[in-house]
Parts: structure tokens; C-alpha cells; sequence
């Protein structure tokens, strides 16, 4: 895949309102979507980070501001290009049960299709490159009610990636994933932007995991952008503690040496001989 | 590995198509049972005609039997042709509105579009007797538009459950046939019997006029349908994943609905409310090539025609010589199998 390098920011938003109805969800935010890079949007629940990635999608249209994609206007581009350069992958996605895997990823190239071109020798190739970069190969024939649940998610993604494009956003891919599902989603994630040099931005919950996939963490608190930057500058206790209401201790990751949340919930025992204060003093 | 697909690339043109491997085998199939319904409902009759005189017949052969020209050509020939257009239509409508709703449970006569086309065309019949027969698939073609639009702004949500759009349709039929029975309670007589015997969902007495009326919009949105299928693939995936894909979500959603009515309209001016055959063919196509719309569409077109072809057939042999309109059949088929599939979708 050929990015082209012109630009460092390719999708970016200025002074961005969205929201449903009359309720702004997010209020005037500017962000740059640095190019190349994995980009995690946290926040707490309700902070609007998942509107923010369906405002970058334009799957929603913003109250007020923009959303511009390599310096232009998104809406006033044709969505079939902009389907070509930028793919969405919704939180919890639905598809008919007797969907084949193949079938679900052809679907991915619903944008480089026509009345006559429904099914080119490119078409073909990306999809059997999506299913092959995601594992799915050997169980593209199979329906999709058939798989478990990581394998169905996968299938989404290659669905995303048989799309093509330098840009994919997704909305909590980890969700409704057991541990190491999460973690093979995550690795594989990680592996195409490594690879393809694709800029990927996701939502996610799991601070940690944030941590250790994204180059780029920007946290988000009442919609606007309260902190973004590299994980170890963003992750703080202050960050956690004004964020999401939750009082931590930062430290490294074990394995990968990433900044880690450990949280302090009521029940902290051992708090006392692990860092010398009492329960009582942390708020 | 095996590859379910057949792909069409012929090399100097830029032309490419995919098809699931087994679409042309179940279509061909489709085709061989649809005739064979034809003939068979062609031959069965107070005057029986053996299969074979029914074929000679309808190829212009010469026939044992002076008669078998009239009954066959004027009598018969005409009302099969009719039964399967309007199969056709209901089964196209059905298999839109489920990959719109992504709702299985969905066809036209449940959420009260059948209902809404025969409220206007016995509103026509009924009151304005003398208008063109051409108007009365327009009106009707209106009443299921205005209904699918009603049921689109009341029962319309993003995640909405399949339950709420059939109680809103259930409320729908109820209310609308209400206001056909008003109509047929106060409209004047002749016009009245004139509404009730096409309300009975039946292909009783149709002519050739009846074929020319509905043709028209047969040759306009079955061919309209099967060019959609693609953007029908895309919307089933859902809004944000259409979107995605760069769809042009409402206007390609508001064509399919538009499409769905016409067929409806057409088929319900042209045979009355034949219930359930646009929930069971698109099921039955779903079994037989899956899901994707492509395939799905000719298949539960010809599901449906043949569907309603041999409910005709089956409602003039059972109690012969009495004769049972198909929409009865179809009922009688039709809503066990959609409480085994609303049973089967609780789960």
C-alpha cells in the first residue's frame, strides 16, 4: 500500500460539535489524527469518544464545525471516496447469520464497485488479502454463526481491511472478547499498522491495553480533548483521577514497560505495605 | 479449497459478476417447477385438460379438442399468468423489507401495506366506480407507500426489535381494515360486491386485462430490484456499516421502500391481500443460495410466483368442485409457519 506522505494529518477536526438531537455530546473540539500511527480514544463511559469516531466516520453530521479529511471538507466529498481512503468498523456490528466470511469481506468492496464491475480481478485479491492477513482463510466458507466470537470479529475486520484504505476506525473492536481474543485482535491490529503503514484509531476501554498498543492516547472528558500525546506523557494519575473518577497508581508495565493503571478500589489490603500510605489517606 | 462463487469475467470487457455457486442450478430448477405449476393449474378445472393438450395449447399446437383454445388461452392461461406476477411482486417486497429491517419476520401483509393498498383501491372502487382501471394500482400503489412511511416514522428506530415493528403492523391491519369494513358497510351495493370479491385474495375470473395491468409495473421494478441488490447487501449490514461503504443510505433505503410498495400495490390491485408470500419466499431462498441479495432475489421471485401458482391450483383441487381463493391457501400455509419462526427467533 502507497501512502502518500504529504501530509502528517490526514483526518483532523476544527472546533467539531456533534451530538443527537439537541444534546451536544461533543463541544468544539480540534484533533489531529497524526498519519501512520495507532491512535486510542479513551474516556469514561458517556464521554463521547464514540461519537467522535462516528463523527470522523461523517456517519453523523456535526451540529456545528468540521471534519476534514487531507485538508478537505468530509461531507463535501463523494462518501464513495471518501470509502476508499477511510473504513469504519462499528461497535458490535450485526449480519445475517447464514453470511459466509468470504461473502461478509467481499462486502468490504462495495466502494470500487459498479453496475458492471461487480467483481474484479482487484476485488478479488484484496478480499482473499483480507482473509489471509486475518487468519480467516481456511474458514472463509463457513457462516458466520458458526464461529466464536473472536473469529467473528475477525471476519469483521478483514471485512474493514478488504476495503483498502489508509485510514480505519474502530469502535471498542475488543468488546464481548475473552482475554486472549482481545489480545490476538489487538497484536493483529498492531501488525498492519507495523506492516501497511495504515493509521489506525480505535476507541478502547482497557487503559492498559491502550497503553501498550498506541502510539498516540488521547483522553477525552466531557466531550472535549482533556489530554493527548504519547502514553507516557498522557497516563498519569491526574489524568485517571480527572478522567474517569478513579483513583490509580501508575506504573510500568511488567511486559512491555508501558505506563499501567493499577486501580485502588475499596478493597486495598495490601495497599499499606505496597506503598506506605494508608487506605484512609487516598481519597 | 472450495470456493462457493462463480465468477463472470469475460476478458475484453469491463465486466465483472459473482454469483453463489448454487443460484444458476436452483433458478433453472425454479424455472422447471414454475412451468410445471403453470400446466398443472392450467389442466385442473371443472373441465380437466390432460397435461400434455395443456402444453399443445399454450404453444399454439394443434389439439385434440376444439375447446381446449378457449378454456385454456381465455379462461385459464390468464389467471395462472396473473397468480405468478403477483407471487413474484410479493416475494420482491418481502425479500426488500427483510433486508431492509434485517427483521425475518417481516413481509408486506404484516406490517400492514397489503392492508393500506386495498384501504385506497376499495376507497376507488367503492366511491369513484367509473374511474380507468389503470388508476386502481396507482391508488393502491399509494396506500402501501403511505404506509410503509407511517411504519418508518413510528416504528423506525436504530436497533429497534423485531417485535416492535410487527406490534405497530399488527396495529396497522387492524386499524385499516377497520376502514375497509366501513367502507363496505356504507358503500353502495354494487360497487361493494365488486370490492368484496377481489378483497378475497383471489385470482378468480382474472383476464388477460388484469395481466396487461399488472405487467407494466412488473417490467419496471422487478428489473429496478435485482439492479438494488447490491445496496440492499450493504444496507442489511446494518446504517453505520453502509454508511461505511460509502452507500447513500436514505436515498437507496427510500428507493427500496418505494419499490417494495409498488410491487405491493400492483399485486394487491391485481389479486386483493394474498397474505404470507413475502415472508416464505425469501426464507425458502435463503435455504436454498443464501443470503446475498444477488442471488436471493430471482430466487424468492420465482419461490413466490410459484408459491401462489400452486396455492391456486392446490384451492381448486381440495374441495373441487368449490373452489378456495389462493390467499387462503397461502394463509393456511403461511401463519403456522410464521409462528414456528417467531418461536424460533425468541431464543
Amino acid at each position: 500500500m502507497n501512502l502518500p506522505m504529504h501530509s502528517m494529518n490526514l483526518l483532523s477536526t476544527r472546533r467539531l460539535s456533534l451530538g443527537y438531537n439537541s444534546a451536544l455530546v461533543i463541544t468544539d473540539l480540534d484533533l489531529a489524527i497524526p498519519a501512520g500511527k495507532v491512535i486510542a480514544l479513551v474516556g469514561a463511559n458517556g464521554c463521547g469518544k464514540s461519537t467522535l469516531l462516528r463523527g470522523l466516520a461523517r456517519l453523523l453530521q456535526p451540529q456545528a464545525g468540521t471534519v476534514y479529511l487531507d485538508g478537505a471538507e468530509i461531507f463535501k466529498l463523494s462518501t464513495k471516496a471518501v470509502a476508499k481512503r477511510l473504513g469504519i468498523l462499528p461497535q458490535g456490528p450485526v449480519a445475517s447469520a447464514e453470511l459466509t466470511v468470504r461473502d461478509l469481506v467481499a462486502q468490504g468492496r462495495y466502494p470500487y464497485q459498479n453496475w458492471l464491475q461487480q467483481w474484479s480481478k482487484e476485488d478479488e485479491r484484496m478480499v482473499e488479502q483480507a482473509l489471509a492477513t486475518t487468519g480467516m482463510t481456511h474458514l472463509a466458507e463457513r457462516s458466520l454463526d458458526t464461529l466464536s466470537g473472536g473469529q467473528r470479529q475477525r471476519a469483521w475486520i478483514a471485512m474493514a481491511l478488504a476495503q483498502d484504505t489508509e485510514i480505519l476506525l474502530l469502535d471498542e473492536p475488543t468488546t464481548f472478547l475473552d482475554l486472549a481474543h482481545q489480545v490476538e485482535v489487538l497484536d493483529l491490529l498492531y501488525e498492519l499498522n507495523q506492516r501497511e503503514g495504515r493509521t489506525i484509531v480505535m476507541v478502547l476501554h482497557d487503559l492498559n491495553q491502550a497503553c501498550r498498543y498506541a502510539d498516540y492516547l488521547v483522553a477525552i472528558r466531557e466531550g472535549q480533548v482533556y489530554a493527548q500525546g504519547e502514553p507516557r506523557e498522557v497516563m498519569t494519575e491526574v489524568m485517571v483521577r480527572e478522567v474517569f473518577g478513579l483513583e490509580c497508581r501508575i506504573v510500568p508495565d511488567p511486559v512491555a514497560g508501558t505506563p499501567m493503571c493499577v486501580p485502588i478500589g475499596r478493597r486495598c489490603s495490601r495497599l499499606q505495605t505496597y506503598s506506605g500510605l494508608q487506605p484512609g489517606e487516598v481519597q | 479449497m472450495r470456493k462457493n462463487w462463480l465468477v463472470i469475467r469475460p476478458q475484453p470487457l469491463p465486466v465483472s459478476f459473482r454469483l453463489d455457486r448454487r443460484v444458476p442450478v436452483v433458478l433453472l430448477m425454479l424455472v422447471l417447477i414454475t412451468l410445471t405449476a403453470v400446466v398443472l393449474n392450467v389442466g385442473q378445472g371443472d373441465y380437466p385438460i390432460p397435461l400434455l393438450e395443456v402444453l399443445k395449447t399454450i404453444l399454439r399446437l394443434p389439439t385434440a379438442n376444439a375447446d381446449y383454445p378457449f378454456v385454456v388461452n381465455t379462461l385459464r392461461l390468464p389467471r395462472t399468468l396473473v397468480a405468478f406476477g403477483v407471487g413474484m411482486g410479493l416475494a420482491i417486497s418481502g425479500t426488500i423489507l427483510q433486508g431492509l429491517t434485517r427483521n425475518p419476520l417481516v413481509e408486506s401483509g404484516i406490517i400492514g401495506m397489503n392492508a393500506g393498498a386495498s384501504v385506497t383501491a376499495v376507497t376507488l372502487i367503492v366511491l369513484f366506480p367509473n374511474v380507468p382501471p389503470f388508476a386502481l394500482p396507482l391508488s393502491a400503489f399509494g396506500g402501501a407507500l403511505a404506509v410503509a412511511l407511517f411504519i418508518y416514522l413510528l416504528a423506525w428506530d436504530k436497533g429497534s426489535s423485531p417485535i416492535r415493528l410487527i406490534l405497530v403492523g399488527v396495529g396497522m391491519v387492524a386499524v385499516l381494515n377497520a376502514v375497509t369494513t366501513l367502507l363496505l358497510t356504507f358503500g353502495e351495493i354494487n360497487g361493494v360486491s365488486q370490492a368484496l370479491v377481489w378483497l378475497a385474495g383471489s385470482v378468480y375470473g382474472r383476464s388477460w386485462e388484469h395481466v396487461s395491468l399488472l405487467l407494466p409495473w412488473l417490467i419496471v421494478f422487478v428489473p429496478l430490484s435485482l439492479m438494488l441488490s447490491r445496496q440492499l447487501n450493504a444496507l442489511n449490514l446494518g446504517d453505520d456499516i453502509a454508511r461505511g461503504l460509502g452507500t447513500r443510505i436514505e436515498w437507496q433505503r427510500s428507493l427500496l421502500f418505494l419499490i417494495s410498495a409498488a410491487m405491493v400495490g400492483a399485486s394487491v390491485a391485481t389479486a386483493g391481500t394474498i397474505g404470507f408470500v413475502g415472508l416464505m419466499a425469501p426464507h425458502l431462498g435463503r435455504h436454498l443460495v443464501g443470503p446475498t441479495h444477488e442471488g436471493l432475489m430471482p430466487t424468492a421471485a420465482l419461490l413466490g410466483g410459484s408459491i401462489v401458482v400452486l396455492a391456486d391450483w392446490l384451492g381448486r383441487l381440495l374441495f373441487a368442485p368449490i373452489e378456495i381463493p389462493c390467499g387462503v391457501i397461502t394463509a393456511a400455509i403461511g401463519a403456522p409457519y410464521f409462528v414456528y419462526l417467531l418461536i424460533r427467533n425468541r431464543k
